[in-house]
């Protein structure tokens, strides 16, 4: 039955071309360009935006010339080697480790989509003693204006992420807009005692979560520049509209709660080389409460959350901190299951053709 | 096989030069240096190597400069080659060195030129400059080092009287700092005893005061010495009992004294009393050691095999016998292969031995820096090749072990020559599990991959010399083979390497270029396998694609360090753009003009 369906299909010339190892050629020529090309990009304009443009790109462009960006690629890729699996190869035991680490491939394309479509990375700062159930997110920035009436009761709040926005009209229920007039992705803000604010625009940093965003709104003809500093913070009457205006990091609630007790560094005989570092945590997940050391290679995980230990400092006030990678992700497993069976594919197959080889020699 | 006992005896005969003293213990001494705890011996052959360009001597050099720092500002240590900066110094350009009294003699104008140069932004140094910067630090290494023991050696300042020696119960008129502030207690009670509202003080009195004051003037001279002088080279070679992890110079533990650390300072300060006399200061040096032992829980057997490691020398050894092996097929001698065979596995185990040493004194795997993944990748190469040899009987598989050890151990000295190359691990790469694992497999894939090239070089040259097809046909199921490891060791790499990451960043992918530079040679050992299954390429195609496959590994290998982004920043390194650049052109050079007669000749064929 399979093997009528196969014979059917292989007649067809374009199933026949979409499954053929041809196309994984031109399919693995184009993701070379495409990661050499990424991989220069970096030098210059850093890995978050070399990443934007080729490796989360459908369509991508080398100075004028399109091609087709890493998501199409792998996404065809994925499509050309199914349909080869199906269509082309012999499923015998001489191709056993073939069979495996092709297997095995899909699957690891496959985790790579679930963790560009579903996973989430965002990292908590947090002090010695402090304790935090929230995190934030590396890139995206958001825009937040509440509205308060006269006896400063909340009326309406609106959140906007402005990464992917240039201009924007934002209205409110009793009919006043605020219009988003520019956003400047790199920025600070300064209010001067003679010359008025002044917008500093700076250069983009190559590490894309050091950019601090600024914007330029227009309300009632007034304009407010707001930044993403820290402290930064607007609030403005105007035609009897209370409002406060704050540009921050995207934060995202955690179903578990964070205590940083200790923060431990190690270092090398006579040296500032740290040889580890670590955080002692309580952690609080569905009201059990454990004490918990997070350290470099070794995260605590709980549900589709694994905490890591991303950075270790001292602040100007002297308060030891760390910074903790905080990522969701549905199937952190796959990739595992798939780095098992492409490898243990190939060295089957490894074995199979050399014992082969031998065999060939003798006779 | 006597060429081969030849070349042994007079490697044997360099590694034991004969030394003006015994310092078995001397070069035994533990220091904590750059966050390793080594013995003196690893530290002077880089301190050495990176003041005067040379390891000749090196615990010699070290312990004059210690013992008998006056002697050793004599000698011409410094290595200035640049007849530029001779100039600018003022220095005679007759010579390559120079000592150290003429070196001081010229620092005001050392200092003047750093100064000039003190604004400008590290990114914009000239070669000048950087030969500048480096001379300034190796200058107050020097200064550092010729100091650390110098209150252990005896000065005229505390030369005495009879009577001063008497009351203070010192062991001879001339004396050390050491032994002045030994008797410090005995002086301030013969100062405090002195009433100096009289104008009638004795000589003695006079004497006393005199030693006070000079006593005084050296401990504010050097109370911060090691604390606040501006060289980072120290002599901490003294646990500190109080803390963990930290060590002491000689001079931080005069002025923070412990009865634990004080014992130290006396066998320092006898070892130099007996400094001429080898016997007497082994056994005080002895003594050092084993108390430093004892207190660290230190295994001599480290101490040993770091002494054993520098005094084998075995990769520059390797490299003798690799080269030999090579000159003996290359010149067909007689009994070609036996001698080759034979100097190939000589080579091969001294590179095994060198590894296995450097194992056992850091505790890791041997692959955590640039030079180390050149002796490894050396030392698997050899190993491919020798495994080739001894299944098919086929002098290729000496020829790519040979060719291979030579040159990459030869490479391999440039990284060793810019200082200690067992450098403390930074926190991520302080995982034996993952070093083991991920870095060993990743860099297989590398000589996989790269020996599948150097066979691609001997099917195109023997395709071009239109050699029998039986043997090409060997020839090629040996780079099928190779590149098929090399994929395989790759693909394992770069997988363990994204579970790694996962780990430690949260990711299995991030495109950081030290991953896409094990992609391409994925995705290149991928695109010839599947290039030659459907047709697109030949056996010479094949052939062709491995050799660019070592321009591929060199870049991801080498090449993506030099970009100076992503995460992998333990890994970045400088001023080898040049050399991959020529490799490069050279190999597609190869490539195209071999292509270029295969084709020729094939149109006239038809």
């Amino acid at each position: 039955m399979l093997k009528a369906i196969r014979q059917k299909l292989n007649k067809n010339p374009l199933v026949n071309f979409l499954a053929s190892t041809k196309l994984a050629v031109v399919l693995i020529f184009f993701l070379i360009i495409i990661v050499v090309a990424g991989t220069l990009e970096q030098s210059v304009t850093g890995l978050y935006q070399a990443r934007e443009k080729y490796f989360d790109a459908y369509l991508s462009f080398i100075g004028p010339i399109p091609i087709p960006g890493t998501l199409s690629i792998l996404w065809a890729m994925t499509f050309n080697l199914s349909l080869s699996f199906l269509l082309r190869f012999n499923f015998t035991k001489k191709n056993t480790g073939l069979i495996l680490s092709h297997s095995g491939l899909i699957l690891l394309f496959i985790s790579g989509f679930f963790h560009f479509y579903y996973s989430k990375e965002s990292f908590i700062d947090i002090k010695e003693a402090e304790t935090s159930s929230i995190s934030q997110s590396y890139d995206d920035w958001q825009l937040e204006i509440k509205q308060f009436d006269g006896n400063f009761k909340e009326l309406e709040t609106k959140s906007i992420s402005i990464n992917k926005l240039d201009t924007r009209n934002i209205e409110f229920k009793n009919k006043f807009n605020i219009f988003i007039e520019r956003k400047y992705t790199n920025a600070k803000v300064f209010h001067t005692p003679f010359a008025g604010i002044l917008v500093k625009e700076l250069p983009l940093e190559k590490e894309y979560e050091k950019n601090i965003p600024a914007l330029k709104l227009v309300l009632n003809k007034e304009e407010i520049f707001l930044d993403g500093d820290e402290n930064s913070f607007e609030r403005i009457f105007s035609n009897g509209n209370n409002l406060t205006l704050s540009l921050k990091r995207k934060e995202f609630n955690l179903p578990f709660t964070i205590k940083l007790l200790d923060v431990e560094r190690e270092l090398h005989p006579n040296s500032m080389i740290a040889s580890s570092y670590s955080s002692k945590v309580a952690f609080k997940d569905s009201g059990i409460e454990r004490e918990a050391i997070i350290s470099m290679n070794k995260p605590i995980r709980s549900g589709s959350y694994t905490v890591y230990q991303a950075r270790y400092g001292i602040d100007l006030d002297g308060n030891e901190f760390s910074v903790l990678a905080v990522v969701k992700n549905l199937n952190y497993q796959l990739p595992y299951w798939a780095t098992f069976l492409i490898n243990f594919g190939l060295i089957l197959h490894f074995i199979i053709a050399f014992l082969n080889y031998k065999r060939k020699v003798k006779a | 096989m006597k060429l081969i006992l030849t070349v042994a005896f007079l490697a044997i005969l360099s590694v034991s030069p004969a030394l003006a003293q015994d310092l078995s213990e001397f070069k035994r001494i533990l220091i904590a240096d750059h966050g390793r705890i080594k013995p003196l011996d690893s530290f002077s052959k880089t301190l050495s190597l990176k003041i005067s360009g040379q390891s000749k001597n090196h615990n010699q050099w070290l312990f004059e400069s210690l013992f008998e720092p006056e002697r050793a500002n004599t000698k011409d240590f410094f290595l200035i080659e640049n007849p530029e900066l001779q100039e600018a110094l003022g220095l005679v350009k007759t010579k390559k060195r120079f000592s150290f009294n003429e070196l001081d003699s010229a620092s005001q104008k050392l200092f003047e030129l750093s100064k000039q140069i003190a604004d400008k932004d590290e990114k914009e140094y000239t070669m000048f400059d950087k030969q500048l910067i480096n001379l300034r630090t190796n200058f107050y290494s020097f200064i550092n080092i010729t100091n650390s023991l110098l209150f252990s050696i005896e000065n005229k300042a505390f030369t005495v009287s009879n009577e001063l020696q008497s009351e203070l119960s010192l062991g001879s008129t001339t004396n050390s700092l050491y032994d002045i502030l030994q008797a410090s207690e005995k002086l301030s009670d013969q100062v405090a005893k002195i009433d100096t509202s009289k104008s009638n003080i004795s000589n003695y009195q006079k004497d006393l005061l005199e030693l006070s004051l000079t006593l005084y003037a050296w401990v504010e001279n050097f109370k911060n010495f090691d604390d606040t002088f501006i060289s980072e080279t120290k002599l901490s070679i003294i646990p500190n009992t109080q803390e963990d992890n930290q060590w002491l110079s000689p001079w931080q533990v005069i002025f923070q004294p412990s009865k634990e650390t004080n014992t130290y300072l006396w066998l320092l300060s006898e070892a130099q009393k007996n400094y001429k006399d080898s016997s007497n200061l082994n056994q005080k040096l002895k003594e050092f050691n084993q108390k430093v032992l004892k207190e660290i829980k230190h295994k001599a057997v480290f101490v040993e095999a770091e002494i054993l490691y520098n005094t084998l020398n075995p990769f520059k050894y390797a490299l003798i016998f690799y080269l030999l092996a090579i000159v003996s097929l290359v010149l067909s001698l007689k009994n070609k292969k036996k001698l080759a065979l034979y100097s190939c596995l000589i080579g091969f185990g001294l590179n095994s031995l060198g590894l296995i040493l450097r194992m056992i004194i850091m505790q890791r795997a041997p692959v955590s820096n640039i030079y180390e993944t050149f002796i490894f990748i050396a030392w698997a190469i050899a190993l491919i090749g020798i495994i080739i040899f001894l299944i098919e009987k086929n002098t290729i598989g000496i020829l790519l072990s040979s060719i291979c050890g030579f040159a990459l151990l030869l490479i391999s000295f440039k990284f060793a020559a810019e200082g200690d190359t067992m450098k403390a691990l930074i926190a991520v790469l302080n995982s034996n599990f993952w070093l083991s694992t991920h870095v060993i497999a990743i860099t297989l894939g590398y000589a996989g991959v790269f020996a599948a090239g150097i066979i691609g070089h001997v099917y195109i040259i023997q395709t071009l010399m239109k050699t029998d097809t039986k043997v090409l046909s060997k020839t090629k199921s040996y780079l099928l083979g190779i590149l098929g490891f090399g994929l395989i060791m790759s693909f394992l790499g770069t997988l363990l390497g994204g579970i790694w990451a996962d780990q430690s960043w949260g990711r299995f992918w991030g495109w950081d270029p030290k991953e896409n530079g094990a992609l391409l040679i994925v995705l290149w050992t991928a695109l010839l396998f599947h290039a030659r299954l459907s047709g697109f390429i030949k056996d010479i195609g094949l052939a062709q694609g491995a050799v660019f496959g070592c321009i591929v590994v060199m870049l991801s290998w080498l090449g993506v360090n030099l970009l100076g982004v992503g995460l992998h920043s333990y890994g970045f390194t400088s001023g080898l753009f040049y050399a991959l650049l020529t490799y490069s052109v050279i190999e597609i050079i190869f490539i195209v003009s071999t292509s270029f007669v295969l084709q020729s000749r094939e149109l006239t064929q038809q």
